[in-house]
């Protein structure tokens, strides 16, 4: 029952995912928040560094299909 | 009343001049004959100069009058009549058409219009003086069926645009508007931290093992900026404004108001300090975005500390050509504004619902029919 419901759900998240480009297609007006084309010369980088902290770890066990 | 307003004539044949957008020049209605802007501008600065005195006498006359109204109105003598003088001077401000005399109530901030009654081209040359004069101004490069074509093509292929909206839809009002900005020049130095990883997945045994690598990267620098524009009118949204960007600033050009004749024009209303604080964001979350460019090599990558310090340089007050349309359907006021140089249209646009889910039905039952043959062809 939960399989059957797999391919159902995938095809409402793709008709929603069309139905959305189509809506922002009809917004064009936002404030902007950035002024990237006013730049002049780039970015100047006086200062960087990578510092590495730590590992973590995640295990998940592989399941077998034994049908 | 003394003459406050101006409406630049044809030195040959006194008829109407206005702006012409495709040729840049200053152009006869009646005879065709063309001047430079800077011609006609250099006519008319000494009449401007005297129009602009008379302008400042007569908003002190103006002014008086409002006073001596609130003064009635608070001594509880006003009459009925004079209230409703008041009413119609609350922020606006009367001139005489030089042309045919009828009388035009303005805005108080406008600087160029034209007669309701003869359709001259009107400018208002004491909105432009000593610190009110723009230092730059981009002239009209569109014309106005420019607009009205780019609009039609805003509607092209909208699949949930209303069939009504553009059936039935006429545009009300289209508009050519020298909006008051304020550019700002500058620097920016600040620095940002953020938190990095680097993800491996391997399997060990029957496990999938992912092992997360952390990093806490640091960037520090700096930005500078030339003209970042912030329109300086209240009566005009940001947003529509902040839209229609960017402009092609070389066709800057210092400010003369003989390229305003033919449009609207309003002086800003915002102040210079009010208005740095958006270019400041704009500036601020721009350097962020540049150090956050840097960061590469990582899986995941994510802003946890930032610091910027803005050195302030020159602002520039500016004058920039925009087209607005507007409309109205179902109650509901649509406007547009084209950029009047590029020719760039935005406008939000009414969404059709019942295609919405029309079209979310008809995408949705057979792409589940096909899911479901695939899944079941797999298994």
């Amino acid at each position: 029952m939960e399989s059957a419901m797999v391919p159902i759900l995938i095809a409402i998240v793709v008709a929603l995912l069309v139905c959305f480009v189509l809506y922002s297609q009809m917004k064009s007006v936002a404030e902007r928040d950035d002024a990237q084309e006013y730049l002049v010369g780039g970015l100047n980088i006086t200062q960087q560094s990578d510092i590495y902290t730590h590992t973590t770890k995640t295990r998940r066990k592989i399941e077998h299909n034994d049908k | 009343m003394a003459e406050q307003v101006t409406n630049y004539k044809c030195p040959k044949c006194t008829g109407p001049l206005h702006f012409d957008s495709q040729t840049g020049k200053v152009v006869c209605d009646y005879c065709g004959s063309s001047y430079d802007p800077a011609e006609i501008e250099a006519l008319y600065r000494d009449k401007n100069e005297k129009a602009a005195e008379a302008g400042g006498e007569a908003a002190g006359k103006q002014e008086k009058q409002e006073q001596e109204l609130r003064e009635q109105e608070e001594a509880g003598k006003a009459s009925q009549e004079s209230a409703q003088n008041w009413g119609t001077a609350e922020g606006m401000r009367m001139y005489h058409c030089p042309s045919c005399g009828a009388e035009l109530v303005c805005d108080s901030t406008t600087a160029a219009t034209s007669c309701p009654y003869c359709g001259n081209p009107t400018i208002i040359p004491g909105q432009f003086t000593g610190m009110q004069k723009p230092d730059l101004v981009i002239p009209f490069k569109m014309e106005k069926k420019d607009a009205v074509e780019a609009l039609k093509k805003h509607y092209k292929g909208k699949i949930l645009l209303p069939k009504a909206f553009s059936a039935e839809n006429h545009i009300d009002k289209v508009q050519g508007i020298y909006v008051p900005f304020w550019m700002y020049d500058g620097s920016a130095s600040g620095s940002a931290t953020f938190e990095a990883t680097r993800s491996d997945t391997y399997q060990s045994g029957d496990y999938e093992v992912t092992e997360t690598k952390h990093y806490t990267v640091s960037r520090a620098g700096s930005i500078s900026y030339e003209k970042v524009p912030v329109d300086a009118s209240s009566k005009m949204p940001d947003d529509l404004m902040d839209s229609i960007e960017p402009y092609d600033y070389r066709d800057l050009k210092p400010f003369q108001t003989s390229y305003l004749p033919g449009y609207l024009a309003d002086k800003y209303d915002v102040s210079l300090e009010e208005c740095s604080k958006r270019a400041d964001r704009r500036v601020e979350q721009t350097l962020y975005e540049e150090l956050e460019g840097t960061v590469s090599g990582y899986d995941t990558c994510h802003r946890v500390n930032q610091y910027c310090e803005l050195q302030r340089g020159t602002a520039r007050y500016a004058m920039m050509p925009v087209w607005l349309l507007s409309t109205k359907w179902k109650d509901k006021n649509f406007l547009f504004a084209m950029n009047g140089q590029t020719g760039k249209m935005v406008g939000d646009l009414p969404v059709s619902w019942g295609k919405f889910w029309a079209i979310f039905v008809a995408l949705a039952v057979p792409l589940s029919i096909l899911f479901s043959i695939i899944a079941s062809a797999i298994e």
